[in-house]
């Protein structure tokens, strides 16, 4: 059975079910209750994090599982990777990916070296969730989209769902992964919504998803910008060109099976990642398939990124900065050789 | 005023070319004798050059266009110039016949650009052995993609039909003759169907007759052996008898211009020039390279060139234009053994020379026999073109050459 809920509802529920599943599922963050040491906020009306999607956690599973933190990235992170390592399963909440500077060490240099350095003895099953993404006039220092840092390190998972029904099942696979995932969630969709199952489910990490199938093209696009292609492929089929739109839904593994044999089928490829350019996703994603399947291809390679600039505060250049279906249909039209695909 | 640039006539058969890429855009400014658009005939690519300075003007036929020989493409015009003058649209053939003569032309492998191709596309032609130079690329600037390929294997395909059913043909034919058996039924195909037609063709509309002599070479011979070594260290360069045979079938077609002579369109074209063909014998057939104002060769240039054109004929590495435009062609079999034969004229040719194997004999000089080594000579003539007294003198001139060798050499 599914039904209509909200990218965040997904969120929530997971969690909801992974505390109730297992008890040493804990949850620890800034506000993620809200009102600690408040004492007229100590009960019902927390905050539940500052987009709400812890909303409604500490009424059920009480403030010792549900810890709101000090402004202290390094400390509560820090704390997490502890806790993990030495038998709990904390989801911490890194408010925005941006603030990652301030805690990089506990991540990089810890969680994600502990099982290796330990000849596969230790185990830290951490997840870190975190908002990341442009479009929400919310300036350079919250709006960036770090992923590419987390999918260079090895012994960190990277998962970024594009749909509530993938967040929910991702989330729950991340929460009971033994090792430490960074699950990134984009802040402009937590309003979107989608049907979603009930109850207890889990998705692979590391199962690529094919949304949309074509013949022609294949887009692989990066969490929001799945939609980007979605939306672009429709246009697309307007004028007669199927485009295949694949969601790697996770970077670290990368199912570069399903990628590679979507490019051997269509013979074009365009990755979507509304990241800077260098050293990103797309790069990597668009050096697999060069790499692994060059004579596959039947046009060059094209990647649909943010320039190489921090996210502009100005709304006007925010949106210019932004992957738009507009211009993956000028890139296409470039790609075939046939302008007529931008003109209206 | 602005100046045509036209499609040129790049070779007899050509009636169409097509834009590979304009080297210059509207508006850019151009040098006189500066290349300005690439063309392409199914044979050979070119660069144009612009006939003036000036500015171009205007493009008539995009890239990958395809446009009949002699239309104007584009225009150059003076830089004040902005209006085309539409009574200039007309052919000017004069202009355009210059033109072409002025242009050097290269064989399509030497000038072609390497094709755009997709990867996709071209490990494709690979397992399919398309020839991606066979390709025209639908892609962005030409490439060649794989749905090109797929088309090219499709056209293949149904070619490979037609050959599938001629061989079915062969095989119902082989089982109708099954009664003779160690009998191989083969198709006429390639260089062997060129040379099925062509003397056929030959012995079918001309008038050709063989007449022959003999020539007594024993002092040429002497010569040859004398600076054969000399020579070889000098220049590189095995001196051979057909070297010298070939400058005295020269100079003995300057001497009788008609023989140097072709017969076409019920006109006989009588050259200036000999455009010497030298026939080769190759293990599937024979092929007829052409050294082309050889008149203008001396002995030791004439060796160099025979050598070199007859080892580039058995590799395969011959240029269309080098077995074109012959007046006259010399063919031996003396290697052989053989002595007379009749040469088959190769049209539109008007005489062919045959050379047989030198054999030493028995010869009345004055009244005392002398060990001599005589030279076979087979002459076949048109005798549409000449009776048989002229090409007896023609034949005499050669053998005067032959056994006077000095007078070839003054």
């Amino acid at each position: 059975m599914t039904r209509k809920i909200s990218f965040s509802e997904a969120i929530n529920e997971a969690m909801k079910l992974a505390m109730r599943k297992d008890e040493n599922v804990i949850l620890l963050g800034e506000d993620v209750a809200g009102g600690a040491a408040v004492d007229h906020l100590q009960d019902d009306e927390a905050w539940g994090g500052v987009m709400g999607v812890t909303k409604g956690l500490v009424q059920e599973f009480g403030r010792d599982r549900v810890l709101d933190t000090p402004i202290a990235e390094a400390g509560y992170i820090g704390a997490s990777v502890t806790a993990a390592a030495t038998g709990l399963r904390p989801i911490a909440e890194l408010m925005f990916n941006d603030f990652i500077g301030s805690c990089l060490d506990e991540v990089m240099n810890q969680a994600a070296k502990l099982r290796y350095m330990f000849g596969g003895k230790a185990k830290v099953p951490l997840t870190i969730r975190t908002m990341h993404g442009a479009g929400f006039r919310a300036a350079a220092q919250h709006s960036q989209s770090l992923y590419a840092l987390f999918t260079h390190i090895p012994g960190l998972k990277v998962v970024i769902p594009s749909t509530p029904q993938d967040a929910k099942g991702l989330l729950l696979s991340s929460i009971f992964d033994d090792d430490p995932v960074i699950f990134f969630e984009d802040k402009t969709l937590y309003n979107m919504k989608g049907e979603v199952e009930e109850g207890f489910y889990t998705i692979p990490i590391g199962k690529a998803d094919i949304k949309r199938e074509g013949s022609d093209l294949t887009i692989v696009a990066i969490g929001k910008q799945v939609h980007t292609a979605l939306k672009a492929a429709n246009m697309l089929a307007d004028k007669g060109i199927e485009a295949e739109v694949v969601d790697p839904r996770s970077l670290s593994p990368l199912d570069e099976e399903t990628i590679l044999s979507s490019v051997a089928k269509t013979g074009r490829l365009i990755v979507i990642d509304e990241a800077n350019p260098r050293c990103s996703a797309a790069t990597d994603i668009s050096a697999l398939v060069a790499d692994k399947g060059f004579d596959y291809l039947d046009a060059p390679i094209k990647m649909i990124t943010a320039p190489h600039s921090p996210v502009p505060f100005s709304p006007v250049l925010e949106d210019l900065y932004l992957p738009t279906p507009e211009k993956v249909l000028k890139v296409v039209a470039e790609m075939i050789g046939d302008e007529t695909i931008v003109t209206v | 005023m602005p100046v045509e640039i036209f499609m040129p006539k790049l070779g007899m058969s050509m009636e169409e070319g097509t834009i590979v890429e304009w080297l210059k855009k509207k508006g850019d400014p151009v040098k006189k004798g500066e290349s300005v658009v690439v063309i392409s005939s199914d044979k050979i690519e070119k660069d144009i050059e612009a006939p003036e300075d000036g500015v171009l003007l205007e493009i008539l036929a995009e890239q990958d266009e395809t446009v009949a020989v002699g239309k104007v493409i584009g225009y150059i015009s003076q830089k004040n110039e902005v209006e085309r003058d539409q009574s200039t649209t007309t052919m000017k053939q004069a202009n355009l016949e210059a033109a072409i003569s002025v242009e050097t032309m290269k064989p399509l492998e030497a000038v072609r650009r390497k094709p755009r191709v997709s990867p996709a596309a071209r490990k494709l032609a690979l397992e399919a052995g398309i020839d991606l130079n066979s390709i025209s690329g639908s892609g962005p600037q030409g490439r060649i993609t794989r749905a090109d390929i797929e088309k090219a294997i499709q056209a293949k395909r149904s070619g490979s039909d037609l050959q599938r059913k001629k061989q079915l043909e062969i095989a119902t034919m082989q089982q109708k003759t099954n009664n003779h058996t160690g009998v191989t039924v083969k198709p006429i195909t390639g260089i062997r169907k060129v040379i099925a037609t062509r003397m056929f063709t030959s012995l079918q509309q001309t008038a050709q007759l063989s007449i022959h002599m003999r020539a007594d070479v024993t002092e040429l011979l002497e010569i040859q052996k004398k600076v054969r070594a000399d020579f070889l260290d000098e220049h590189g360069v095995k001196l051979t008898i057909t070297d010298f045979i070939a400058r005295a079938t020269i100079l003995a077609l300057l001497a009788h211009k008609q023989m140097n002579s072709i017969y076409q369109d019920e006109h006989i074209h009588t050259y200036d020039s000999v455009h010497l063909g030298i026939a080769v014998a190759l293990e599937n057939g024979l092929i007829v390279p052409v050294i082309s104002h050889a008149e203008k060769l001396s002995v030791k240039e004439i060796s160099a060139k025979i050598k070199n054109l007859s080892l580039r004929a058995k590799e395969g590495n011959l240029e269309s234009e080098e077995m074109k435009g012959s007046t006259f062609t010399i063919t031996s079999l003396g290697a052989y053994g053989v002595e007379f034969f009749t040469p088959v004229l190769n049209p539109p040719e008007v005489g062919i020379l045959g050379v047989g194997t030198v054999t030493d004999t028995p010869v009345f000089v004055g009244d005392v026999v002398q060990r001599r080594s005589l030279l076979p000579l087979s002459l076949t003539f048109d005798h549409r073109v000449i009776d048989g007294v002229p090409a007896s003198k023609f034949l005499s001139t050669i053998k005067d050459y032959l056994e006077k060798p000095y007078k070839m050499l003054i």
